[in-house]
């Protein structure tokens, strides 16, 4: 079975745009790259496959979801249990610690704490010596990496990246990349990014390419 | 980790705002509640006070005046009446108990009052220990009076004249405390009660003549009797009375009222009347501490509102984490509701303790911090109800967050 599969896959916004998607498979494990120019759809095709909005059109399954056929709450619970997300900005809760917001990651996938789990994390993407500091005191970089805990804390099947590279340095870039292909193997997650990054490209051999459409 | 704990650090993290809220809330919830606690509590004090007593007889002037010295024993005197003028009501039809006043002396602020030992069935005193006095200088204290002044039985003191703490002392005539009362939480408790006759004997600075025994005329309704001279020529402040029937009501205040020297005060009438001016201040006070309230609710909408601002990206966040719908408006519903909560909190406390202390320093005496006015819990839920009223747009627009959209915007 196959961790990604989309059939004639639609989704309207009005009557006059639309965007329409190639038919696309992706085994189970595997690293694959989405790629296009902005206004392609990338974004909104990553959407889709995370169960954040519903198609108008087609079938979408993830990992045996058919999440074409599930409802608003039941996208809810995929998400909980099945995808992390890793966005160009870290958007990590302001009010809250690193370490409280790897918790809150748990608590929101219904997770029970785990503090073995978060401890391997952080040691992990050596995070260690600012778990206790408020995130608006961390560095753009350590932020990052923030995220990617939060994005595998409740051990995704899927792992998605909008963009993560987008506003790096190339020393950074490389990084996050070599980290997110670390932490979904680790999880023994499906990884998909979708970028317009030229600098992402080589390191990845599934590719799907998609064409700017017309409104 | 939980929702709460998420709202809790939200309130937190814009600390101005949510002081701002939460004090406009206290302060306004303290006013209505010190304003609901003050007339319970006055009215209460008032009606335990005035209990025993219909009508007072006084010298003419202000009848609340007459009152509030006679039954509270706060404002000054209108002044004395001749004995002989009042003679007349201590046997009349339509009354069936009558208590002379003296006023006008005390002993280091405490208010001494010549009178007879009637008085405290009045108020349903009772001894705690000792006795009723039975001869002149003999004097019965209040608990208060007692505790405060570290007096017991069989201690002497001298009174001053006048009512306050720098009048002069009488000197050589001292008291001796025969008895001292329980504690009733009523007036009674900071007075000093002596027998009529001490305040003749105290100020007429001339040995008592020894009264002439077949001149006496008795006054059962006293009893006792008093010289056919002591009643021609003494005067006494007021007299309390009490009704033998309702017909009482409608006739005495006529009858008192036609005798030139003297005037009639009903204590229900006058409370009343007090009560009819202290509202107009209380409707204000309160309708000024309901504004606070409401804007207050405002500040926690406001607020809310702004941070949403903010956090739209961080709601999106949560939601494609696996947050639903509904613990998404839940913690912003929290949120509010963590701030009015505190703020109702607060300015309850704040309120009751103000009454406690203020109980304290007036009366000394405690009110009772965890006893409620009725309107405290209505007061209650409306605060709440603003609270959530205040974060129920809010958290919907929070529930309402388009996750794809806010996020393809970040």
């Amino acid at each position: 079975m196959s961790a990604i599969r989309i059939k004639s896959l639609q989704l309207s916004f009005n009557a006059q745009s639309r965007l329409n998607f190639p038919d696309w498979t992706v085994d189970k494990q595997s690293e694959a790259l989405i790629l296009g120019p902005s206004g392609s759809g990338k974004t909104t095709l990553l959407h889709l496959l995370s169960g954040l909005v519903s198609p108008s059109n087609g079938e979408i399954e993830v990992n045996g979801y058919k999440l074409h056929e599930m409802s608003g709450r039941q996208l809810d619970k995929f998400r909980k249990s099945q995808v992390g997300i890793v966005f160009q900005q870290p958007h990590l809760i302001k009010s809250l610690t690193v370490m409280e917001n790897l918790q809150l990651a748990r608590y929101l996938g219904d997770q029970q704490q785990d503090d073995k789990w978060i401890q391997e994390i952080i040691d992990h993407l050596n995070l260690a010596g600012i778990k206790d500091r408020n995130v608006s005191r961390i560095s753009q970089g350590q932020a990052q990496r923030v995220a990617i805990a939060r994005s595998i804390m409740n051990k995704p099947s899927v792992l998605f990246g909008d963009e993560p590279t987008a506003s790096l340095d190339d020393e950074n870039c490389e990084k996050v990349i070599r980290l997110l292909k670390q932490e979904a193997k680790l999880c023994g997650a499906t990884l998909i990014i979708a970028t317009h990054d030229q600098r992402v490209k080589r390191t990845f051999g599934h590719q799907l390419v998609l064409k700017p459409q017309q409104g | 980790m939980n929702i709460f704990y998420l709202s809790y650090k939200n309130i937190l993290s814009r600390p101005l705002s949510s002081l701002l809220s939460w004090l406009l809330l206290s302060f306004g919830v303290c006013v209505v509640v010190l304003l609901l606690l003050l007339s319970d509590r006055f009215k209460d004090e008032v009606t335990r006070n005035s209990a025993g007593v219909d009508l007072v007889i006084g010298a003419k002037g202000s009848p609340l005046q007459i009152i509030l010295s006679s039954i509270f024993h706060i404002d000054f005197p209108t002044g004395n009446i001749d004995i002989s003028d009042i003679m007349p009501f201590t046997k009349n039809r339509y009354i069936e108990r009558t208590t002379p006043l003296s006023l006008g002396d005390s002993y280091n602020g405490y208010r001494i009052v010549g009178t007879i030992q009637n008085y405290g069935a009045l108020y349903d005193a009772q001894l705690d220990l000792g006795s009723w006095f039975d001869a002149p200088l003999e004097a019965v204290i209040g608990s208060q009076v007692a505790s405060e002044m570290g007096l017991k039985t069989g201690d002497r003191f001298s009174s001053q004249h006048g009512l306050d703490e720098e009048g002069d002392d009488h000197g050589d005539h001292g008291f001796e405390v025969v008895g001292i009362l329980k504690s009733t939480g009523l007036v009674i408790d900071r007075l000093i009660l002596v027998d009529m006759q001490s305040i003749w004997m105290v100020h007429d600075h001339e040995h008592e003549e020894e009264a002439e025994t077949d001149s006496l005329v008795a006054i059962p309704d006293w009893g006792s009797k008093l010289s056919a001279k002591q009643i021609e020529e003494h005067q006494i402040t007021s007299l309390l009375v009490k009704f033998r029937s309702p017909m009482g009501a409608v006739m005495l205040p006529n009858q008192v009222n036609q005798t030139s020297n003297l005037q009639a005060a009903s204590p229900a009438f006058e409370a009343s009347r007090l009560f009819s001016i202290l509202e107009n201040v209380t409707k204000v006070m309160n309708f000024l501490g309901l504004i606070i309230i409401a804007i207050s609710g405002v500040s926690v909408f406001i607020s809310l509102l702004n941070s949403l601002k903010d956090r739209k990206y961080e709601i999106a966040i949560l939601r494609s984490i696996g947050a639903s719908r509904r613990l998404v408006l839940s913690g912003i519903l929290f949120e509010g509701l963590i701030i009015t909560g505190f703020g109702v909190i607060t300015g309850f406390l704040l309120g009751h303790s103000i009454i406690l202390i203020l109980f304290k320093q007036l009366l000394g005496r405690s009110a009772g911090f965890m006893s409620f006015a009725p309107g405290e819990g209505l007061l209650f839920i409306a605060c709440i109800a603003i609270g959530i009223f205040a974060s129920v747009i809010p958290a919907v627009m929070a529930y309402r967050t388009d996750i794809s959209k806010t996020l393809a915007q970040g």
